[in-house]
C-alpha cells in the first residue's frame, strides 16, 4: 500500500470521484450505468458513500417550508392511476410481510427488482428483468435476470445463507396469488420458466424468495411462511 | 444508535410502500436533506425542489437501498446529493462556468445536529486529519459544495491535472486510512 494511485483499480477511483460527487454530467450518467449492472462496482460506490456519509455532521439541518411535503405527498399520493398499482402491491406485500421470518435479525430481506428495456421498439416488448437481492442483516447478495425472449431465469448467489432449505423464487400479479418460478439452487442457476409464469411478469407485479422444505419446493402451491425476500418488478 | 436504526427500520417499512413510515421518515429527514441540498445549490428555491425530487425518489426507488448496503443515512444523503449535484451541473450547463461559487460559506451546524445520524464511529474525520491539509481541504469542499473537478481548479486557483490528482491521491489515503485497523491508524 502506498500514498499513490499507481495501485489502485481504475474502477475504485471511479466509484470514489462519483460519491464524492467531482465527475461532470457525462461520467456520472457512465457511473449510474455501471451502478446498476456492475454489482462489484454498485458495492464500491456504496461503500465510498458510507465513508464520506460523516461529512454529514458539518451540514446544518435546515426546516424547508411545509409546502415541500405538501407537494411530495401531493405527487406520490395524488391519486393517479400509479397509486392504485401503489395500493394493489402493498395488499399483496402485507400479505407476505405478516408472514415473512426472521433470517438472523431481520424480518425481511428485501428483493429488487428492474426491467431495462432494450433500445428496440416493437410492439411485443420483451424486457429483461433483473433482480437484486440484499440481505442488509445477513451476509449474501443474489441477483436474478429473466430474459422473455428465451424463458430463462437465470439466478447468481453469492453466499446466501439459507441453511438446509431450498429456495423457491416466486412472482405475486395482480391478483395477488404467488405463482411459482420455481425452486433454485441455493448458490445459482438457471431456472426454465412457463409460457404462463411468463405472463405474470410485468412492471409492477411482486417478486419473493420462500425457503422451502423440499427439494421440489413448496408442496401446496404456496410459499411457506419463510419468506426471505420482497420486491416489485419496475420499469426503467 | 437508535437513530441510525430507526432511519434504517422506516426506510424497510417504506420499501415495501408504508405511507405512513415514509410520512416519519419524512419528518425525521427532510431538514438534514435540506440542509444537504442548500449547501449544494445556495438557493432556497431550488434545494426545495431538489429535496421535494429526492423524497419521490426515495419512495420510488426504496427497494434499491437493501441493495445497496449503505448505511439508511448515508442512502439517503446519496440520493439528495445526486438530486442537488445533477441541478447543479445542469445550472452551470446552461449560465456557462462563469458565475461565482459561495462555497465557503459555512454555517455550521448546532450540535445536536452534529450527533444525529451520521451513525458510526467517525473515522472519515479521524482519517482527514491523517491528509496534507490542501487535500483534504480540496476533498471536503468537493463534497459539501458538490463541486465538480474544473470548479476545484478554478476555486483553488491549481491546474485541473493538479486537483484531480489530489483528489484521487487523497481519496486513496483515506480508504487506506479508514480500512485500517483503529490502532493503527491513531
Amino acid at each position: 500500500m502506498s500514498d499513490t494511485t499507481q495501485d489502485i483499480p481504475e474502477d475504485e477511483i471511479f466509484a470514489g470521484e462519483y460519491a464524492l460527487g467531482v465527475l461532470d454530467t457525462d461520467e456520472r450518467r457512465q457511473a449510474e450505468t455501471r451502478i446498476e449492472s456492475d454489482s462489484a462496482f454498485a458495492a464500491m460506490v456504496w461503500r465510498w458513500t458510507d465513508y464520506l456519509a460523516p461529512f454529514l455532521s458539518e451540514i446544518a439541518a435546515v426546516a424547508p417550508s411545509p409546502a415541500v411535503r405538501e407537494r411530495v405527498m401531493a405527487t406520490l399520493f395524488g391519486g393517479d392511476d400509479q397509486i392504485s398499482e401503489q395500493r394493489g402491491l402493498w395488499h399483496s406485500l402485507a400479505f407476505w410481510r405478516g408472514a415473512s421470518i426472521a433470517l438472523g435479525a431481520l424480518a425481511v430481506i428485501f428483493l429488487a427488482v428492474m426491467i431495462s428495456r432494450p433500445p428496440s421498439r416493437t410492439t411485443v416488448e420483451t424486457p429483461m428483468l433483473i433482480a437484486s437481492l440484499a440481505p442488509p442483516a445477513v451476509e449474501g447478495i443474489l441477483s436474478v435476470r429473466i430474459d422473455p425472449a428465451t424463458g430463462l431465469a437465470m439466478i447468481d448467489v453469492d453466499n446466501l445463507a439459507v441453511e438446509d432449505l431450498y429456495t423457491e423464487l416466486w412472482v405475486i400479479p395482480a391478483d395477488g396469488t404467488p405463482r411459482s418460478l420455481g425452486v433454485f439452487p441455493a448458490n445459482g442457476g438457471t431456472i426454465s420458466l412457463s409460457e404462463q409464469i411468463l405472463e405474470y411478469l410485468e412492471a409492477g407485479v411482486a417478486l419473493a424468495v420462500s425457503l422451502e422444505e423440499l427439494p421440489t419446493g413448496s408442496a401446496t402451491g404456496l410459499p411457506s411462511e419463510r419468506v426471505i425476500a420482497i420486491g416489485q418488478v419496475r420499469s426503467y | 444508535m437508535r437513530d441510525g436504526e430507526t432511519i434504517e427500520a422506516l426506510l424497510s417499512r417504506v420499501t415495501l410502500k408504508d405511507r405512513q413510515a415514509f410520512d416519519t421518515l419524512y419528518s425525521h429527514t427532510s431538514s438534514k436533506l435540506f440542509g444537504v441540498t442548500l449547501r449544494i445549490l445556495h438557493d432556497r428555491q431550488e434545494a426545495e425542489e431538489a429535496l421535494q425530487e429526492c423524497f419521490i425518489k426515495i419512495w420510488r426507488k426504496a427497494d434499491s437501498y437493501a441493495v445497496s448496503k449503505a448505511s439508511g443515512m448515508s442512502w439517503l444523503m446519496a440520493i439528495a446529493r445526486n438530486t442537488a449535484i445533477d441541478r447543479l451541473r445542469k445550472r452551470r450547463e446552461a449560465t456557462g462556468d462563469g458565475e461565482s461559487e459561495k462555497y465557503l460559506e459555512d454555517e455550521r451546524p448546532s450540535p445536536e445536529d452534529s450527533a444525529v445520524l451520521t451513525g458510526e464511529v467517525n473515522r472519515l474525520h479521524e482519517c482527514l486529519e491523517t491528509l496534507d491539509a490542501d487535500r483534504a481541504d480540496v476533498i471536503r469542499q468537493a463534497f459539501l459544495g458538490g463541486l465538480k473537478y474544473q470548479q476545484l481548479a478554478d476555486m483553488t486557483r491549481r491546474p485541473l491535472g493538479t486537483i484531480k490528482s489530489m483528489v484521487r491521491r487523497g481519496l486513496m489515503a483515506l480508504k487506506e486510512c479508514i480500512e485500517a485497523e483503529p490502532e493503527k491508524a491513531k
